[in-house]
């Protein structure tokens, strides 16, 4: 297993930000809320991308020496070809900007066809066996290039094309890409219930030694033409098939170094009480 | 590789309803020519379509995006031809399903759909012209710039106009159709809801093309405002055929025959470089 696995460090319990979010109605700041509840908020995972790079929050709590990790939005981890020289360059400055951990980021599609601006999209990968070497040959040369532990993340989405379970077809990217995985514990709630799967389908013969990071949110029910899918809202709670893959990976995940509640656009006194729930779950000191 | 032909298809199907629908309908047809086997063609025909239609706003969002660096070029187009349905349209056309296969970039998509319209507006093309050459330079700063970095690059020191920066020669009357096309944009941004009505801002008559000497624009969106500048004959010939690598010392060379001495012609390579408008670099 690679060194750069191996000696990640234990973070604790973290808060998300995304690039300008102090300019939503409602955001939480992390320097603040960390102030206001000792022992609560670890560490912040910033979500940026090369274009417009980091903000003034971002800045303030980096410039404090505060543990981060660095949440790219801005890189086709599925397509090898997005991993270009500038691209590179831009991040590695970020990242020693903000001295992060390690670097993670949903591993899919950020935008159809190359970087543009009008291009920007989430979606999932293909979930076949060639897709999920090409996507290990992409992490692999982003934590070269970056020299850095490169953590990917399992993407949200409605739709996905290809026969591999969610799982069985990270499984093959982490091993095959010697690297840490970031389980989001609400996107796989909703991939289990869009193929009508039970939350903890396919938990048996993950590689849950590389799990490092689990994310966990709100989501909200929606129907579509009489389809019922979950919307990643990132709303204050949770639903229980969420926090039961939450438990579940809790348990089997034995190098788990962090752990993110993506909230920061919910009033502080509604997410109070899960960062208590998940700092009991997972303590800082382990 | 098959996996990114279906990633493709599947983008085509979430922005096309009426491909979507071949797709599902018809598979062996709509996918003719796709290197992808039978289970491939299956898995994409299989797909919920309900699944493809939860973002119902998403072909709007993609065309709010076009239309931000489009601005003048849609005004033109829609008051020409009075539907936002011909916008849409868009995405039905082969412009845009050759750029999702071929990775290529949706708004050089846009720019070809809207010439393939072959409107009356005299304006347009050299409006889109300018548009277009500002979406350009905004792209080489945001990947590696092919002009320079495909190129074979010279083994000494070498210059070549920077990444964002581009020369174009059009109409005279250019801005000033664009900054009265702009004016009725911002009349409607103060009050969006007149869109609605029949007796709103309406794009002015504007004076016919060939009226003034052509306009030399420097394209430089990076140096903020416009975005163009009027550097004069010599500089705007002389970026221009910087568009590679060019070893220093033809670039000097090229600014000589241009008419300027020795000595000036330094002077001006030294200005451009450090206005950000020409890079030098060694091997």
């Amino acid at each position: 297993m690679s060194p750069l696995l191996q000696n990640a460090p234990r973070l604790g319990v973290g808060i998300s930000c995304e690039f300008n979010g102090g300019t939503r109605a409602v955001n939480l700041d992390a320097v603040a809320l960390r102030e206001a509840w000792p022992g609560l908020i670890h560490f912040l995972e910033v979500g940026a991308d090369t274009r417009r790079g980091l903000d003034d929050h971002m800045r303030r709590w980096a410039a404090q020496g505060l543990p981060t990790t660095y949440h790219f939005l801005d890189l086709n981890l599925a397509e090898a070809e997005d991993l270009d020289p500038l691209w590179v360059q831009r991040t590695q400055a970020i990242v020693a900007e903000l001295s992060a951990a390690w670097v993670c980021g949903d591993a899919g599609y950020w935008h159809v066809g190359a970087r543009e601006p009008v291009h920007d999209v989430l979606l999932p990968p293909v979930l076949t066996r060639s897709s999920a070497a090409e996507m290990a040959q992409a992490v692999r040369a982003l934590s070269a290039a970056l020299n850095t532990l490169v953590v990917p993340e399992n993407p949200p989405a409605v739709a996905y094309v290809g026969p591999l379970h969610l799982l069985d077809y990270y499984a093959q990217v982490v091993s095959d890409g010697d690297c840490g995985f970031l389980l989001d514990c609400s996107h796989l709630a909703i991939f289990q219930a869009s193929r009508g799967l039970t939350p903890l389908t396919a938990f048996d013969g993950f590689p849950w030694e590389r799990v490092v990071e689990l994310h966990i949110a709100g989501g909200r029910p929606r129907q579509t033409e009489g389809l019922h899918w979950m919307e990643d809202t990132h709303d204050p709670e949770p639903t229980p098939q969420a926090w039961a893959v939450f438990e579940a990976a809790l348990s089997r995940a034995k190098n788990l170094k962090a752990v993110v509640y993506e909230c920061e656009h919910n009033p502080a006194e509604e997410v109070y009480d899960n960062f208590v729930r998940l700092n009991d779950a997972f303590p800082v000191e382990g | 590789m098959s996996h990114q032909i279906l990633h493709r298809v599947t983008a085509r199907m979430l922005w096309d309803d009426q491909f979507a629908r071949q797709v599902f309908e018809a598979p062996d047809q709509a996918l003719a020519g796709l290197d992808l086997d039978d289970e491939e063609r299956a898995a994409l025909a299989t797909l919920d379509p309900r699944a493809l239609r939860v973002d119902p706003l998403r072909r709007r969002r993609t065309l709010q995006a076009l239309c931000a660096e489009l601005p003048v070029s849609v005004a033109l187009t829609l008051s020409e031809l009075g539907r936002i349905s011909s916008l849409d349209a868009y995405f039905q056309s082969a412009p845009f399903h050759r750029a999702m296969m071929a990775r290529g970039s949706m708004f050089l998509a846009f720019t070809e759909y809207l010439r393939s319209l072959n409107l009356r507006c005299p304006q347009l093309p050299d409006v889109l012209r300018v548009e277009e050459a500002l979406g350009v330079c905004r792209r080489e700063l945001e990947r590696p710039c092919p002009r320079i970095s495909a190129a074979p690059v010279p083994t000494h020191v070498w210059t070549a106009r920077a990444p964002g920066v581009g020369v174009l020669t059009v109409d005279g009357e250019t801005l000033t159709w664009m900054n009265a096309v702009q004016q009725t944009l911002f009349e409607l941004s103060l009050i969006p809801a007149m869109g609605l009505v029949s007796d709103g801002p309406r794009v002015p008559p504007l004076s016919p093309p060939g009226e003034q000497a052509p306009k030399l624009l420097v394209v430089h969106p990076a140096a903020g405002g416009s975005g163009l500048l009027e550097l004069g004959r010599v500089v705007h010939t002389f970026l221009g055929q910087l568009d590679s690598p060019t070893l220093a010392t033809d670039a000097l060379n090229q600014a000589c025959r241009l008419g300027l001495s020795e000595a000036k012609a330094e002077s001006l390579i030294f200005d451009l470089h450090e206005e950000g408008l020409i890079i030098a670099e060694a091997p």
